[in-house]
C-alpha cells in the first residue's frame, strides 16, 4: 500500500509540477501583456508642417470610427525635447482638453489639466513635483507612474505631458499624432478583430505612414505557448494515468489472487460481488485522493507562500488558462485511473466460485 | 461432466450417489450457483441462483473441504454466516448458541478450526450452514472419513432439519447415510455410456 502511495505521490508531483511550471511561464507572459495593456493599440502618424496653421489631424476620421469600440485618447508628440530635473531629456506630448477624461483611463494619476511627467522609475513617488524646461519656459510637472511597456509605446524615455494650449517656443510644426486606444474586447479574438479593423481603416483613409503598435505579438506568443503546453499537459496526464493504472491494477490483482479463496468463500456465504469490488474501489480512491492532496499541499508549502499555488493557478488574465479546467483534467485522470485499475479485480471476481472452493 | 439431468426437489432428503467424478459435486455447485451450467437451467423458487445473490442466502452449503475461515473461531465462523444471512444480532446469538449445542461444539466455540479434529470440523461446517436457517442444505460428502459416532450426530441433525421442512441434498458414497429416509438419485444413470464404462473400469 505504501509503495502504491509513493508511486502515486511521485507521479502526481511530476504532473502538478509541470502544470505549475506551465502556469508560471504563462503568467510571466501574461504579466507583460497586462503591463502593455491587453487591448491597447498605439497608432502613431508623423506630420510635417506648422501646427499653428490649423492643419487638421490626419487621424481624426479614425477617432470617430473607434468611439464605439473602446476608450481612446489623442496626443501629439512634438519634435522638441524637454529637460526634466533629475531625469534629463523627456519627450513632449500634448493633449487636448476634451481628451483629459479619456487620458485618465490610460494614466489614472492624471486628475486635472496641467503638466505631468510619465515615468517608470519607481524611486520617484507618484505626485512628486519636478521642474521641466522647454526653451525658455519652465513648469512644475507632477510625476505619474506608468509601466515601462506603456511608456515605450510613447517613446523610449520619460514623457512630459502638456496641455496643447500651452504655447511652446521655437516649435517647428513637426509632430507625430498618437492615438492611444484601449479596446473594450476582453478576449484575444475580439482584440485581433479590433486591430484588423484599425489596419483596414488606415488603409481606407490612405494613411500609409501610420505606425501601429499592439500587444498582438505577445498575445500570439502566449497563445502558441498555451497550445503547446496544453498538448504537453495532456500527454503527461495520460502517461501519469497509464502508470497509475498499471501499478494499481497489477498490485490489486496480485492482492486479489492472494485473497481469491477468501473472496470466493464470502461470495458463497451470500456477500455480493459488488461489495468485494467496493473494498478495492474505496482503497484505491482513498490512496489516489490522499496522494493528490499531499502533492498539492507539498507544492504549496515548497512555494513558501500558502497562497502561491492558488495565485499561480488562478491567473486568468486572458481567459485561456483555466485552473478549473486543470483541476477537472486531474479529476479525470483520477477517475479513469481508479476505474481501469479495478478491471483485473472485476475479471477475477467473475470467476466461478465453484472453481475456487472444493 | 453432467448431461441430461432433470429433477425437481421440494423438501426431504435426497441422496446423490455414484462413482467419483460422475458429477455429484458439480450438481450441488450448480444448484448453489457456484458454477454456470453450459446448457439448461436451474431455478430456486423461480430465480436463477447465478443472478440473485439472495438465492445463496437461502442455501446452506457444506463443502467437501469444509472451507471454514481458518483465523476465526468456530463461534465467529457461525456468527459471520448468520450475520451475512441477514439475521438480527439477537437471532445471530441465539441460533449460534443453538447449533453449537445441538452439534456438540459448545466446548470448542472459542477454538479455531485447525485446533479441532476432523469430525468436529465437519460438524462445525454443518453448523455454519445451518445457522443461516437456509431453505436448502447442500452437503458434499459430509461424512467421509468420519467415525460412526460423528456420523450419527450428523445424520440425526440432518433428519431433524428435513423434518422441520428443509430440503437436504447430499452427495455421498457413504452407505451409512442410507439410514436416512430419503429419495435416492443414482448418478451413474446420467453418465454417458463410454464414460460410465471408463469409471467402472477405474
Amino acid at each position: 500500500m505504501l509503495a502504491r502511495l509513493a508511486v502515486a505521490c511521485f507521479l502526481f508531483t511530476l504532473g502538478l509540477s509541470l502544470d505549475l511550471y506551465f502556469a508560471g511561464s504563462q503568467k510571466a507572459v501574461a504579466r507583460q501583456l497586462e503591463a502593455a495593456g491587453l487591448g491597447r493599440v498605439v497608432v502613431t502618424n508623423f506630420t510635417y508642417g506648422n501646427r499653428m496653421q490649423g492643419k487638421a489631424p490626419a487621424l481624426s476620421p479614425l477617432l470617430d470610427k473607434l468611439a464605439d469600440d473602446g476608450n481612446y485618447a489623442y496626443l501629439r508628440r512634438l519634435s522638441q525635447q524637454a529637460q526634466v530635473e533629475l531625469l534629463g531629456d523627456a519627450h513632449i506630448l500634448t493633449y487636448r482638453d476634451q481628451d483629459l477624461i479619456d487620458l485618465r483611463n490610460f494614466f489614472p494619476g492624471i486628475n486635472h489639466a496641467g503638466a505631468f511627467l510619465l515615468t517608470a522609475r519607481g524611486e520617484l513617488p507618484e505626485g512628486t513635483r519636478l521642474s521641466a524646461r522647454v526653451g525658455g519656459l519652465e513648469w512644475d510637472a507632477r510625476v505619474v507612474q506608468t509601466s515601462q511597456t506603456a511608456l515605450e509605446s510613447l517613446g523610449r524615455k520619460q514623457v512630459l505631458l502638456l496641455p496643447s494650449e500651452w504655447a511652446l517656443p521655437q516649435e517647428d510644426g513637426s509632430y507625430a499624432e498618437v492615438i492611444l486606444f484601449e479596446s473594450s474586447a476582453i478576449h484575444s479574438a475580439g482584440i485581433r478583430s479590433e486591430i484588423g479593423k484599425i489596419r483596414q481603416l488606415l488603409t481606407l483613409d490612405e494613411i500609409s505612414t501610420a505606425n501601429l503598435q499592439s500587444s498582438l505579438a505577445l498575445l500570439n506568443r502566449l497563445e502558441a505557448m498555451q497550445q503547446q503546453q496544453a498538448l504537453w499537459s495532456t500527454t503527461v496526464r495520460s502517461i501519469v494515468a497509464i502508470l497509475i493504472i498499471l501499478v494499481f491494477a497489477s498490485s490489486a490483482f496480485l492482492e486479489y489472487r492472494e485473497n481469491a479463496y477468501l473472496s470466493a468463500l464470502l461470495q458463497s456465504m451470500g456477500v455480493p460481488r459488488i461489495f468485494l469490488l467496493l473494498r478495492y474501489l474505496v482503497e484505491h480512491a482513498l490512496l489516489l485522493l490522499f496522494a493528490f492532496g499531499v502533492c498539492c499541499s507539498a507544492l504549496t508549502y515548497l512555494l513558501a507562500d500558502p497562497a502561491a499555488l492558488p495565485s499561480i493557478m488562478t491567473d486568468d488574465l486572458t481567459g485561456l488558462f483555466s485552473p478549473v479546467q486543470a483541476f477537472n483534467a486531474w479529476l479525470w485522470v483520477l477517475t479513469v485511473s481508479l476505474v481501469l485499475s479495478l478491471l483485473p479485480v472485476l475479471a477475477g471476481l467473475r470467476k466461478e466460485i465453484g472453481r475456487v472452493l472444493q | 461432466m453432467l448431461d441430461s439431468f432433470s429433477a425437481e426437489m421440494d423438501g426431504g432428503i435426497t441422496l446423490l450417489v455414484g462413482f467419483s467424478g460422475c458429477g455429484k459435486s458439480t450438481l450441488l455447485k450448480l444448484i448453489a450457483g457456484f458454477l454456470r451450467p453450459t446448457a439448461g437451467r436451474i431455478r430456486l423458487d423461480g430465480e436463477n441462483p447465478l443472478r440473485k445473490h439472495l438465492c445463496r442466502l437461502s442455501i446452506g452449503f457444506v463443502f467437501q473441504q469444509l472451507n471454514l475461515l481458518p483465523l476465526a473461531s468456530i463461534q465467529q465462523n457461525l456468527e459471520m454466516s448468520a450475520s451475512l444471512a441477514g439475521l438480527s444480532p439477537g437471532e445471530v446469538r441465539d441460533t449460534t448458541e443453538k447449533y453449537l449445542v445441538e452439534l456438540g461444539l459448545e466446548s470448542f466455540a472459542d477454538q479455531r478450526p485447525i485446533e479441532l479434529s476432523g469430525g468436529q470440523q465437519q460438524r462445525a461446517a454443518i453448523a455454519r450452514a445451518l445457522v443461516k436457517q437456509p431453505r436448502i442444505l447442500l452437503l458434499d460428502e459430509p461424512t467421509s472419513g468420519l467415525d460412526d459416532l460423528n456420523t450419527r450426530v450428523i445424520i440425526r441433525q440432518l433428519a431433524r432439519y428435513a423434518d422441520s421442512g428443509g430440503t437436504v441434498i447430499i452427495a455421498t458414497h457413504d452407505t451409512r447415510l442410507l439410514a436416512l429416509h430419503h429419495e435416492r438419485i443414482d448418478f451413474n444413470r446420467f453418465l454417458p455410456v463410454e464414460r460410465h464404462l471408463e469409471t467402472v473400469a477405474d
